[in-house]
């Protein structure tokens, strides 16, 4: 197998293997729990490597995902975060309640 | 195979093509009943007609993608394929919504610069041709639990187009965040691959350095990413469509002694006299309260001033918290403080806050200052400030009429260079929150994919393809 067909058979092989975890409805939900920060970071750690090169050119995979992730504020009101590392994203959530306010929404 | 076997199944729907043979292919990736394909009746709601809940998903997205290929010209179809899948969430918090450019590519044929990594549909587009078939361009994949019973409360996406979310979540302007980062805001950090830099960072300089990310080394851009205010985007077309888009700084501008006077950026209050409407000017004391139950601190302006008589017409200084930024208004005011300045009590974005509250009763402008500078200014003796509006600067813009990128000096509050930072305003598409007043805007981020390559028809509109 050449290096170029390994890495586009290794790149479909892993979006087939994300796709079927994500789409699984036999997942459970508990309310009760933080979110699960291994589903988390894998939504981050995209493998690179390199899918096609010709011409002189190379065609690679793994840069950045940006997620948007969401807390229902002390105030109730929803304050967003677009994140691109699991650093950033767990920062966000583990922030005090009274921390994570949207800019805007900060009462003191 | 497999994009043999989705065409197969899949049906195809248009919008009139005006300029350049690409279309936004929308490859729907759900499985029958599921996310696109939910069968859920559904009321229309906000100008989308569909009466299941995968009907308007699907419109929505549809819709974000119209508005990103009126903006935009190729000739290469962008394949976007798109899920709605259990992503992670509880009763507070959510995972809404990701997207990225599925592949990077460097010195193709055509391309612009060599050694630089471009996203996969900007490089289609200079390639003429798509340069990897086996991979869509762009992915994007929402939370379908979030339309469920138990997940981040009774919290649903919004599926109308009409902008009018209320305390829901958009997924137009999610969408329309997303596929920006799928099309060009984006890169690959600090630690770029076979040493070589995005196009992104091509554009991306630290003032403080006087270097573009491409010029840093990997140490360097990582200590340039939370270089608060300095990190910058320098490209021509977004700094030449600065001035239309931000509105024009209100500043604090210290003006004795030497060793603080200058320019401070400042939060806003959302109550009292506005700040960019208030020419005030004068000297700056330190309120002092009395140490109680109600602040425990002397600094805190949360109860009636010792030092009223100091503070009456001038501008007090207090520090931020224990008590509402309403209640610290009421004292300086009652002191007979011209205006207030707040000090941040956190260093989490190295930004001042901006100060939410209502109040009929506060008429003098409250400004709120970084912990640090604040400080500063409290230990220096005669102060002497105005607070003005800055015909020369834009928010959210360096002095040099650069566009800020969110550098925040620590990750606090959501951490991505790939966004503009927070104090434009108005609020903008690509800040680091998909804000509720946004309109249906494409503002600065349409000039940053300019900046980067991309190219405007001729005539707005583009085909959109549904698969």
């Amino acid at each position: 197998m050449s290096r170029r067909w390994f890495a586009v058979s290794a790149v479909l092989a892993a979006s087939l293997a994300l796709s079927a975890h994500a789409a699984d409805p036999a997942r459970s939900r508990n309310a009760e729990l933080p979110l699960d920060e291994t589903a988390l970071r894998a939504m981050f750690d995209l493998a690179p490597g390199v899918v096609a090169t010709e011409g002189g050119g190379t065609t690679v995979t793994g840069f950045t995902v940006d997620v948007v992730i969401a807390r229902i504020g002390a105030d109730g009101k929803i304050v967003t975060a677009c994140v691109d590392t699991n650093e950033a994203a767990q920062k966000f959530l583990t922030a005090p309640i009274e921390k994570i306010a949207k800019p805007e929404a900060q009462q003191q | 195979m497999k994009r043999l076997l989705l065409s197969s199944l899949l049906v195809l729907s248009a919008t009139p093509l005006l300029a350049g043979t690409g279309k936004f292919v929308i490859i729907n990736n759900d499985p029958a009943g599921v996310g696109f394909n939910d069968p859920t009746p559904r009321t229309p709601v906000g100008g989308n007609p569909g009466t299941t809940l995968g009907q308007q998903r699907m419109n929505v997205l549809q819709q974000a993608a119209a508005r990103w290929a009126a903006a935009l010209d190729t000739n290469v179809d962008i394949r976007v394929r798109a899920q709605f899948n259990s992503l992670e969430c509880d009763a507070t918090s959510a995972v809404l919504a990701s997207a990225n450019s599925q592949t990077w590519s460097e010195s193709f044929t055509n391309a612009p610069r060599p050694n630089v990594w471009y996203p996969a549909a900007l490089a289609n587009k200079f390639a003429g041709r798509d340069l990897n078939t086996a991979t869509d361009d762009i992915f994007i994949q929402f939370n379908r639990d979030l339309d469920g019973p138990t997940c981040f409360g009774d919290r649903g996406f919004y599926y109308g187009l009409d902008t009018k979310e209320g305390d829901e979540t958009s997924m137009f302007t999610t969408a329309m965040h997303e596929m920006a980062h799928g099309l060009g805001m984006s890169g690959r950090g600090s630690d770029f691959v076979s040493n070589k830099p995005s196009i992104f960072d091509i554009y991306t300089l630290d003032r403080a350095a006087g270097r573009t990310w491409d010029q840093l080394s990997t140490q360097q851009r990582q200590i340039s990413g939370t270089n608060t205010s300095n990190l910058v985007w320098n490209g021509p077309n977004v700094t030449a469509k600065a001035a239309q888009t931000l509105e024009r700084a209100t500043v604090f501008t210290v003006t004795g002694p030497a060793n603080v006077a200058r320019n401070y950026d400042i939060g806003t209050a959302s109550f009292g006299a506005a700040a960019n409407r208030s020419a005030i000017a004068g000297t700056v004391v330190a309120a002092r309260d009395a140490a109680n139950e109600e602040g425990p601190t002397t600094l805190d302006g949360c109860t009636a001033y010792e030092n009223a008589s100091e503070v009456a017409g001038r501008i007090a200084i207090v520090d931020r918290g224990v008590c509402t930024f309403v209640v610290k208004a009421q004292q300086a005011q009652a002191a007979g403080a011209t205006a207030l300045v707040i000090v941040d009590n956190r260093k989490d974005t190295c930004l001042p806050p901006s100060m939410a509250g209502n109040s009929d009763v506060v008429t003098i402008p409250v400004i709120s200052l970084t912990q640090d500078e604040g400080t500063a200014l409290r230990n220096a003796s005669s102060v002497n400030a105005m607070l003005r509006v800055d015909p020369s600067r834009f928010s959210g813009a360096s002095p040099e009429g650069y566009v800020r990128l969110y550098a925040p000096c620590t990750f606090s509050g959501g951490s991505s260079l790939y966004h503009w930072d927070t104090p434009a305003t108005p609020n903008l598409l690509m800040e680091p929150s998909i804000n509720s007043d946004l309109i249906d805007s494409l503002d600065l981020s349409l000039f940053q994919m300019m900046d980067i390559g991309w190219t405007q028809p001729p005539r707005t509109g583009r085909r959109v393809l549904h698969r």
